[in-house]
């Protein structure tokens, strides 16, 4: 369905497990993409009333008008600078805010009033991984609370399953029984990601997921979820401020700014996957997008030897 | 000289030997105690465990005046203990078993005697380091303003130890803190609530607070970690500049490559509570050695397209990288 590996960066091998680093590919962008729409925003505003009890009220404008689809099986990044809107972008996806206008459409069925039967089929694994779980519930009941949602599956069943999720984002299915504030950052959000996947959604929001996570987890769970999405077709919307990420994991990149969402090139000019389309070039979205580029810290130390 | 886990103890300098480090860590071991209730007073009065292994252990760091030393691990690899340590502060359950720590020349030793300070002065301690979090927001008092904030931490911190109450000219010390870290209007600031303030605008008015207290050493604890690329930009840009106005030593706790390329002149690795390498931070980018510096290495390489190094060879660029991945200065 999509075309794969313009260029692999293969793992090195060695020894030691740590050191089988995962390989990524970059998947080349997806003009020809015909697949269905599975999320769809039109045109879709929100506005916020600043000021609080005491200070005179004035509107603040977040979405200005927002069109953004994800195909089934597809993987959209969207970038923006922090108070862009971001994370209400998401809220209103996933059926948790109602805009002011526009429409949003979730599996072809309007959903601004609530997903309804739909909402197994779309999950969210969120920045925060500690205000996102319930502190008196062990991992298990957490991994297990989706599938206590929407199947049929006994405890011993729940159970079994658990670890299995667990095993998938690379935790052991040890941890089962430990309460979140015994679980590193790190890890919490894997057993998050681990409840996301439960109950075999059709689309995932990543609302800076992976921000928080160290180096080779963060590297890991990235292999993962694309091995994931070659496997199920499961789609991503994949929302971060960090724009190394983007070309690694997604089909396509869309930036929000100034109330809007653009679809922008995520390569470099010169790169193999870079689109030849001119007219991506001098937009305001595509500018936004080459400045937090031009933010990325370096990659080596200044007078690295070679 | 990258050399795996050297000690740098030596004889404690005298005047006319080189300034005195800002901080040394020598064989540093925490261990999970016995008996959580009696933790605070340190080595006295408790039993740890001493069978099991150690949480963090044994650790050897040090930091030079002016200069910034990044602490490398994953996450639950002890970092942050470590940092709660060198200032005196262990969580219940946690006790030093082993091991020195020497804050600018003066031993660091177990739990505050008076008891754990607030919650929400845990930020800074005011005994030669102070230390700036992840997560700004969770270190201010919501229904407090910033200019409350700085009064009661000068109000904790005196120079002297005790504790009589803020001086009266904190707001000029205030003021002159939040103008070096780049705020404008500083008296709005004192004004405002941290609600009505962005992380990025935290962590400055964070790191102005360290300022206040005129330390030699701060320990940043993933200052950057959630911010957006530009805010992380500016937050170390500022680190850079009190580094160099204020001849301050750092250490830069994050599990992001890229920060300590950007800031570290040394760099230490952190595993399952160990320092597995540290040293010069170019070295250990052109040739780490340790398995677990290469696999963080090597992840690091491809997430900027370049390929990692083979051993001691030089980095090779990745045909397909981006401009990003040049590694400007």
């Amino acid at each position: 369905m999509h075309p794969d590996a313009v260029s692999t960066i293969s793992a090195e091998s060695s020894a030691s497990s740590f050191s089988s680093v995962p390989s990524f590919s970059c998947v080349a962008g997806t003009p020809g993409n015909d697949a269905p729409p599975l999320l769809e925003l039109c045109g879709v505003t929100r506005s916020y009333r600043t000021g609080g009890w005491f200070a005179p009220r004035q509107q603040r404008q977040v979405l200005r008008g927002v069109d953004l689809t994800v195909r089934e099986g597809g993987c959209t990044g969207v970038v923006g600078p922090s108070g862009a809107g971001k994370s209400t972008l998401c809220r209103i996806a996933l059926g948790l805010e109602q805009p002011d206008g526009g429409m949003v459409r979730f599996m072809g069925r309007d959903v601004r009033h609530g997903l309804g039967k739909d909402r197994r089929h779309i999950q969210v694994v969120f920045q925060n991984s500690v205000n996102a779980v319930n502190p008196r519930l062990t991992v298990e009941r957490i991994i297990g609370e989706p599938l206590e949602n929407f199947t049929t599956l006994n405890r011993r069943q729940r159970r079994s399953r658990a670890g299995e999720l667990l095993e998938q984002v690379h935790l052991s299915p040890s941890l089962l029984d430990r309460l979140p504030h015994r679980l590193s950052g790190g890890q919490l959000q894997r057993v998050c990601i681990a409840r996301a996947l439960a109950p075999r959604p059709r689309l995932i929001l990543l609302d800076e997921a992976l921000s928080s996570l160290d180096m080779l987890v963060q590297a890991r769970v990235l292999d993962l979820l694309t091995e994931l999405r070659r496997a199920t077709g499961v789609a991503y919307l994949f929302v971060t401020h960090d724009v190394r990420l983007v070309p690694l994991f997604c089909d396509e990149a869309a930036v929000l700014t100034e109330g809007r969402v653009a679809p922008v090139d995520m390569h470099a000019p010169g790169h193999p996957c870079a689109r030849q389309q001119a007219a991506h070039q001098a937009t305001p979205h595509q500018e936004a997008f080459n400045a937090l580029r031009a933010a990325i810290l370096p990659a080596m130390p200044v007078g690295t030897p070679g | 000289m990258n050399d795996g886990t050297s000690s740098p103890t030596g004889p404690m300098p005298t005047s006319t030997t080189a300034p005195v480090p800002a901080l040394i860590v020598h064989g540093l071991e925490l261990r999970r105690s016995a008996h959580r209730a009696e933790t605070k007073t340190g080595a006295t009065g408790n039993t740890p465990a001493q069978a099991a292994p150690p949480l963090v252990g044994p650790v050897d760091l040090t930091v030079e005046r002016g200069q910034v030393v990044c602490l490398v691990g994953p996450s639950g690899c002890g970092k942050s203990l470590t940092c709660m340590s060198l200032l005196g502060m262990l969580p219940d359950g946690v006790t030093r078993t082993a091991g020195t720590i020497r804050v600018n020349g003066q031993a660091v030793d177990g739990q505050d005697a008076n008891g754990a300070p607030p919650e929400r002065l845990r930020l800074l301690r005011g005994r030669g380091a102070a230390y700036v979090l992840q997560n700004p927001a969770s270190c201010f008092d919501p229904v407090f303003t910033i200019g409350a904030h700085f009064q009661e931490t000068l109000a904790a911190h005196q120079p002297d130890g005790s504790r009589s109450g803020a001086r009266p000219d904190w707001r000029t010390a205030a003021r002159a803190a939040l103008c070096e870290v780049g705020f404008d209007d500083a008296q709005a600031i004192l004004r405002h609530y941290p609600f009505q303030m962005s992380g990025g605008m935290l962590q400055r008015v964070m790191i102005a607070l360290a300022l206040v207290l005129d330390v030699p050493l701060l320990i940043a604890d993933e200052p950057t970690t959630d911010l957006d690329l530009p805010s992380q930009a500016r937050v170390l840009d500022l680190l850079e500049q009190v580094r160099r106005t204020r001849n301050m030593a750092i250490l830069l706790v994050t599990h992001d490559l890229s920060v300590a390329a950007r800031m570290a002149h040394r760099m230490a690795v952190m595993r399952h509570g160990r320092v597995v390498e540290q040293g010069d931070v170019r070295e250990l980018f052109a040739a780490p050695r340790h398995p677990y510096t290469r696999a963080l290495l090597a992840a690091h390489h491809r997430l900027y397209g370049l390929c990692p190094p083979q051993g001691d060879d030089t980095v090779q660029q990745h045909p397909a990288s981006s401009s990003a991945a040049a590694g400007r200065p």
